[in-house]
């Protein structure tokens, strides 16, 4: 029964008659009054008045009225009515849309899109000794000490950015093909590893292996070796970078190209790459082109491997196989369909294409660049332009906001930026 | 009249920024020392610190007939009291205060209840500086209202013997009981005995609670609480309540468990003839004045 006692003391509480008259003489004076709802009063006068109140009707009375009159007396500002409570958060979540639609992938400054160091020393988990780096080699340069998934920030940041998010993920497959194709890559390691400078930059985007330590300048010096088939020459080496290797595959020759992932280490810090950049490998096409073009190409594992492009809309996709060919989904990824019209246009020096990555900024958009100053753009998802580009430096990636505006890398880690449609290119400082 | 030396007056008079107004700093100082005669001689110092010298120094230039200080009061102040009368009476009744107390703020004669009297003296004289201007308007208003208030359910008719407000809700329902009529005045002692037990804060909280019927939120304004803490004080004040009044049944009036038992039940069925405000007011220990 105590629910019952508790609310017969509650009933009686809650009793009350008309109030005697009682005499206002004694009662608290308006600026005592004031002054204790103010919190004005000394310990003593707020003693002594509540003391008082407790016992006198008119005072409580009074305080009940300036208790009700409190709010209304003070309107709130502005910014605290009930629209701007609204309008505030609403304005801002206009405001982030609109420099989300305006800037697009084009972001903030992001770490390099690559495996985090950690997944990078997952990466040096097989036990090739080949794949170890020198020792004397520095394992992370300080260039890549802010490398990006490591580092807190990038991880708060890849929660709300979508590249970064799609980098992480890549990573996760990137982990994920390293445990399926172990195999493979034992079987690779059997097999003569010379043809491998031709899958220099194609073979390397995909998932050059490469020791720890190993630097921009060393890839660049090795691309730069005659090799069948010829690879172009990279202008100029990029800054120290930091160790990266992927055990899937076998070490490296000598000649290997630096992968398009050491050549966004090779960014200035201030640009980060958005480029959405798989180096997983349709399981289906590494068996049949690993034995073929990608090992022809050399690089082993590396060269069966191809970029995959993902714009916004994930069911819309583009991939670069061999550096050459061109293949989109536009189901998630489950079916490829070949779309390729521009090998024709865009031979290099040497007669063949070499694509090195690409953005899609939106379902139909795509950039794709590559060696020898080659820029491609669809705006609608089949046919191709090649847009001109100021120079034949080698072009390791893109990243574009829209059908309009993208900037591109190359290979000695300078940006360009285009806002015209590649029709026009400034450098970016 | 409190004694304060020029020096501290000149600095008071800066502090105030009274030379906004056209106030001599005499008057400002004759004003103040009239403030100060509120304040302890041992106190003066933290007295002088506390005040709202701005709001003073306008007082006193309203008060001594500054147009100028007039104005601006009239265009920062005149909302505000409107506004805390609205909130009073929505019916626009409390308006008329407001604008009978700014009649006497500008210093219109006011009759005397008592005497017939008129005298034309401003309101602000009796302004401080303890309390910011604007509260203290509130302060006047409210009081002004809950005067009438009460003066109105004075001159109220009584209802009828036999009309239905003054029979209990309840009365219809309730079997006869001989025992109810005790039972009930016991735990009316009680309640009254726990009441008395109780702190003057904690009977403030009641009060505001139950008798002005304020919300949580008032409450806590009042009290200086959060409205949490009101809600979880009031919940411990009832349970010291609820033990207090078991305790006194128990012991002081030597009820075995059903008759406390009973007496709950009847208090549930109808509490009877009871004022909470009544109560707490003959629990005040000493009714003294401010």
């Amino acid at each position: 029964m105590a629910t019952d006692r508790d609310r017969s003391i509650e009933s009686l509480l809650r009793r009350r008659e008309i109030e005697a008259p009682q005499s206002v003489a004694q009662c608290v004076d308006a600026e005592s009054l004031a002054a204790w709802m103010e919190g004005g009063l000394t310990a003593e006068a707020r003693a002594a008045v509540e003391k008082h109140a407790a016992g006198c009707v008119r005072c409580q009375a009074l305080l009940a009225s300036m208790a009700r009159t409190e709010i209304d007396a003070d309107p709130k500002p502005w910014w605290r009515s009930l629209t701007a409570k609204w309008l505030v958060p609403v304005a801002a979540v206009a405001t982030a849309l609109v420099v989300w639609i305006s800037v697009g992938p084009e972001r903030a400054p992001l770490p390099a899109p690559q495996p985090s160091s950690a997944a990078a020393s997952r990466s040096a988990s097989p036990p090739d000794p080949a794949a170890v780096a020198p020792s004397a080699a520095p394992a992370v340069p300080p260039s890549a000490s802010a490398d990006a998934f490591a580092d807190k920030p990038a991880r708060r940041l890849a929660q709300t950015d979508p590249d970064a998010r799609a980098r992480q993920e890549l990573d996760k497959l990137e982990r994920r093909r390293q445990d399926d194709s172990r195999a493979a890559t034992e079987q690779t390691k059997s097999a003569p590893a010379a043809g491998g400078v031709a899958g220099g930059i194609e073979g390397g985007i995909a998932a050059s292996p490469r020791p720890q330590g190993q630097t921009a300048a060393d890839a660049a010096a090795r691309s730069a070796a005659p090799s069948p088939p010829p690879a172009l020459p990279v202008p100029a080496p990029g800054p120290p970078l930091s160790g990266l290797q992927a055990p899937a595959a076998p070490p490296p020759p000598p000649s290997a190209n630096a992968t398009t992932a050491e050549a966004k280490r090779a960014a200035p810090a201030g640009l980060a790459e958005t480029v959405t950049i798989a180096r997983e490998a349709p399981r289906e096409l590494a068996a049949g082109a690993g034995g073929g073009a990608g090992g022809g190409r050399g690089g082993g594992g590396g060269g069966v491997n191809g970029i995959e492009i993902r714009s916004p809309d994930p069911t819309y996709r583009w991939r670069i196989l061999l550096a050459t060919a061109i293949q989109r989904s536009t189901d998630g990824g489950t079916t490829w369909a070949s779309v390729d019209p521009l090998i024709s246009a865009t031979r290099g020096n040497n007669g063949t294409t070499v694509l090195t990555g690409g953005s899609s900024p939106s379902r139909d958009v795509c950039w794709l660049v590559g060696r020898a100053g080659v820029v491609l753009l669809s705006t609608n998802g089949a046919t191709w332009q090649r847009r001109p580009f100021p120079e034949t430096a080698d072009l390791t990636s893109v990243r574009a906001s829209s059908a309009t505006n993208a900037v591109v890398m190359t290979a000695d880690g300078r940006q360009f930026l285009t806002m015209d449609g590649g029709a026009t290119w400034s450098a970016v400082k | 009249m409190t004694s304060i030396s020029q020096k501290i007056v000149a600095e008071l008079y800066r502090a105030a920024h009274a030379d906004r107004w056209t106030i001599p700093i005499e008057r400002f100082a004759d004003a103040l020392r009239a403030s100060a005669d509120r304040a302890a001689p041992a106190d003066l110092a933290r007295y002088l610190r506390g005040l709202h010298l701005e709001d003073f120094a306008l007082a006193c230039a309203c008060a001594a007939g500054d147009e100028r200080a007039w104005e601006h009061f009239m265009r920062e102040y005149r909302p505000v009291l409107y506004r805390a009368a609205d909130a009073l009476d929505a019916s626009g009744g409390a308006r008329e205060i407001a604008d009978s107390i700014y009649a006497e703020l500008y210093g219109l004669p006011r009759a005397s209840a008592t005497t017939g009297e008129s005298r034309a003296q401003s309101l602000f004289s009796y302004y401080h500086g303890r309390s910011s201007l604007k509260t203290w308007l509130r302060a006047v208003l409210a009081q002004r209202h809950v005067d009438r208030i009460r003066v109105v359910r004075r001159l109220d008719p009584l209802p009828e013997e036999d009309s239905p407000e003054t029979l209990p809700a309840s009365t219809v329902t309730i079997t006869p009981d001989p025992d109810r009529v005790r039972h009930r005045a016991l735990i009316q002692r009680a309640f009254k005995s726990a009441l008395s037990t109780l702190t003057d804060r904690d009977r403030l909280r009641l009060a505001c609670y139950y008798t002005q019927e304020l919300t949580l939120a008032e409450t806590g304004r009042v009290l200086k609480e959060h409205e949490a803490t009101v809600s979880r004080q009031l919940a411990k004040t009832r349970q010291v309540l609820r033990r207090e009044v078991e305790r006194h049944l128990r012991e002081e009036d030597r009820l075995d468990a059903a008759q406390i038992e009973q007496c709950f039940a009847y208090v549930l069925e109808d509490p009877g003839p009871m004022d909470l405000g009544g109560m707490l007011r003959k629990n005040s220990a000493s009714d003294r004045s401010i």
